[in-house]
């Protein structure tokens, strides 16, 4: 009851703040859509070296505004080397390979999506390897892109939420006079968290609704399953939040906590391949929830996995929820020892 | 006795902020609590409603010791600062704090509200945000806050500074009204004129008790009538 009264306090209190709704609401829409414009639709066509592909699949490449050069292999190689072209796309023993220069994700992300729309009209459901001439990586670092960014701002933007008016609560010590009515500690926490939860939950929501039927992100795998991982996410954000809050003093200081908390946790989700950082530095990210959340929305939206297949991420998520969640308990000790 | 603080003292790091305070405040009475900015008044408060805990001591409040949830049932607080929902209107920020005591009905609550915005002259500015509100409105929606669940002690840290004159006799005389209830009230303040209006008085300096006595009592001991010279006396500086 109290804990309700407290959840309808903070959805009061934060719709009545046009900041932070357009923090939780506006601003997640439009990094994605600054996101689409520079990954997506751009004017820029790339120029990709080709040999000994079929004539069809070369058609279809001319189709997507691809301007195609044949080219021998070991010249075409050379090519992708000095940069005369931006991709060299030929075939090896049946298999389809694709030699990119990848220091611009957001160029081989072009040609990728060109090459696979090409392909998809011929041979749906038809391999392509991609090699890249710079690291060892199967995986492009732009095919990371999309639903990393999913996971990182979802997180980051419920963080700063939960923990700046957290912070704010300490320095109008409105937590105080809040402590000293005969509230019990877990249910302050609890209805924080659902009370944040709400907004995450909302946000979640909106902005798969967004990526999927507006700017058209393809999601192979189940959308309850990928909308499941992310409100997960986005409440462990409101716990870690408000958890982070606790050692900061000012909001300046729960802003600090940004390149310690939120920036590592993007190194580990997925956008660097964790074979392939030094010294077993990789582990770290088992204690990111991040990582956890990356990993399962790479496995929804990239290859498509159902619910069922991505349990063990989503328990992972709800163990940091769980783990945090009592830890804020017995941080509210700060205010009152009972 | 309701409230006792037995040899109760206080250390923040290294500077020792109260110092053996021996304290006792009774039922039906307002007691007041004097001294310098600095002096120890908003800690000593803090101690009794166990936001923080001492060192050493022990402090009761009726049949409890602090701290204790069920206390907490009794306690109406007051900060120094305002402590309030600044995004909220002042009514919200009344039936959320009502919102937590379980002895207040929903129905019961909003007639309380209503009670309690009406003492502090609040009534027409209900449904604004806090935001808008003046340094006194926010001073007097805070004073309506510690009101709302009728509690037996009521803890006041520095009530009316920023209260108009008139505002501030229509407050005092809400605190004798509740006195007459049986209620005991523990204000602070650093304004002379405001302590003699105290039926007893603890003087704090330094983060001791100079002095706790009954006002007339206090004021019979010096030459001029004066609280002052009672600080005087300890060789500080003027409060
Ligand atoms: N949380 C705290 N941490 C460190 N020092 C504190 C804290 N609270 C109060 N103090 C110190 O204790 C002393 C008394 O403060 P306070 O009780 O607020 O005085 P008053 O209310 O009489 O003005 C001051 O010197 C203040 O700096
Ligand atoms: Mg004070």
């Amino acid at each position: 009851m109290k804990t309700w009264v407290i959840v309808k306090r903070i959805i009061r209190q934060t719709v009545n703040d046009k900041r932070s709704m357009g923090l939780i609401l506006i601003v997640p829409l439009f990094l994605f859509t600054l996101i689409y414009f520079l990954l997506g639709d751009s004017e820029y066509s790339p120029t990709i070296a080709i040999h000994g592909l079929p004539e069809q699949l070369v058609v279809e490449l001319k189709e997507q505004d691809v301007t195609v050069i044949d080219y021998g292999m070991e010249e075409g190689k050379a090519a992708v080397k000095d940069e005369t072209v931006d991709a060299f796309l030929y075939l090896e023993q049946q298999e389809m390979v694709l030699l990119i220069e990848t220091s611009d994700a957001v160029k081989s992300s072009v040609i990728q999506k060109a090459i696979q729309n090409a392909t998809k009209e011929l041979n749906p459901g038809g391999g392509m390897r991609t090699e890249q001439l710079y690291g060892d990586s199967e995986e492009s670092m732009f095919n990371n892109l999309g639903y990393v960014l999913l996971g990182v701002i979802s997180f980051f933007l419920i963080f700063i939420l939960a923990g700046i008016s957290f912070v704010r609560e300490r320095t109008n010590q409105t937590m105080e006079r809040l402590m000293i009515t005969p509230v019990k500690r877990w249910q302050v926490v609890l209805g924080y968290t659902l009370g944040f939860g709400v907004f995450a939950m909302l946000q979640s929501i909106l902005l798969l609704a967004y990526v999927k039927w507006v700017l058209h992100m393809s999601i192979q795998g189940s959308l309850l399953a990928a909308g499941c991982v992310m409100i997960l996410l986005s409440m462990t954000a409101v716990c870690m939040g408000a958890f982070c809050s606790i050692y900061a003093n000012n909001e300046f200081q729960m802003m600090q906590f940004i390149p310690m908390i939120v920036i590592p946790q993007i190194f580990f989700s997925g956008l660097i391949s964790l074979d392939t950082i030094p010294y077993h530095l990789g582990v770290l990210a088992k204690v990111m929830p991040v990582y956890y959340a990356c990993d399962a929305l790479k496995a929804i939206i990239i290859k498509g996995a159902t619910l069922s297949e991505v349990v063990m991420e989503l328990l992972a998520l709800l163990i940091f929820i769980g783990l945090f969640f009592i830890l804020n308990i017995f941080a509210l000790k700060k205010y009152r020892r009972i | 006795m309701l409230i006792e603080f037995k040899d109760v003292s206080k250390s923040f790091k290294k500077q020792q902020v109260l110092k053996e305070i021996n304290l006792q405040m009774k039922e039906d009475e307002i007691f007041g609590i004097i001294g310098p900015s600095g002096a120890g008044k908003t800690t000593l408060i803090r101690l009794l409603i166990g936001a923080i805990s001492a060192d050493e001591g022990k402090i009761r409040l009726s049949d409890y010791q602090v701290p204790d949830l069920k206390a907490l049932n009794i306690l109406g607080y007051m900060p120094q600062n305002d402590a309030l929902y600044n995004d909220l209107s002042g009514e919200d920020n009344l039936l959320f704090f009502g919102g937590m005591y379980q002895q207040l009905k929903k129905a019961e609550l909003k007639h309380r509200v209503k009670e309690v915005l009406e003492l502090v002259e609040l009534s027409e500015d209900a449904v604004k945000k806090v935001i808008h509100y003046s340094g006194g409105m926010k001073k007097r929606l805070s004073l309506a806050v510690a009101l709302l669940h009728s509690p037996q002690v009521l803890i006041l840290d520095e009530p009316t500074v920023g209260i108009d004159p008139l505002l501030r006799k229509k407050i005092w005389d809400e605190f004798y009204e509740l006195k007459k209830q049986g209620k005991t009230i523990i204000v602070t303040t650093h304004v002379m004129d405001e302590a003699i209006k105290c039926d007893r008085l603890a003087l704090l300096y330094n983060g001791s008790i100079i002095a706790c006595d009954e006002v007339e009592a206090l004021l019979n001991r010096t030459k001029n009538h004066s609280i002052e010279e009672l600080f005087l006396a300890q060789g500080g500086k003027q409060v």
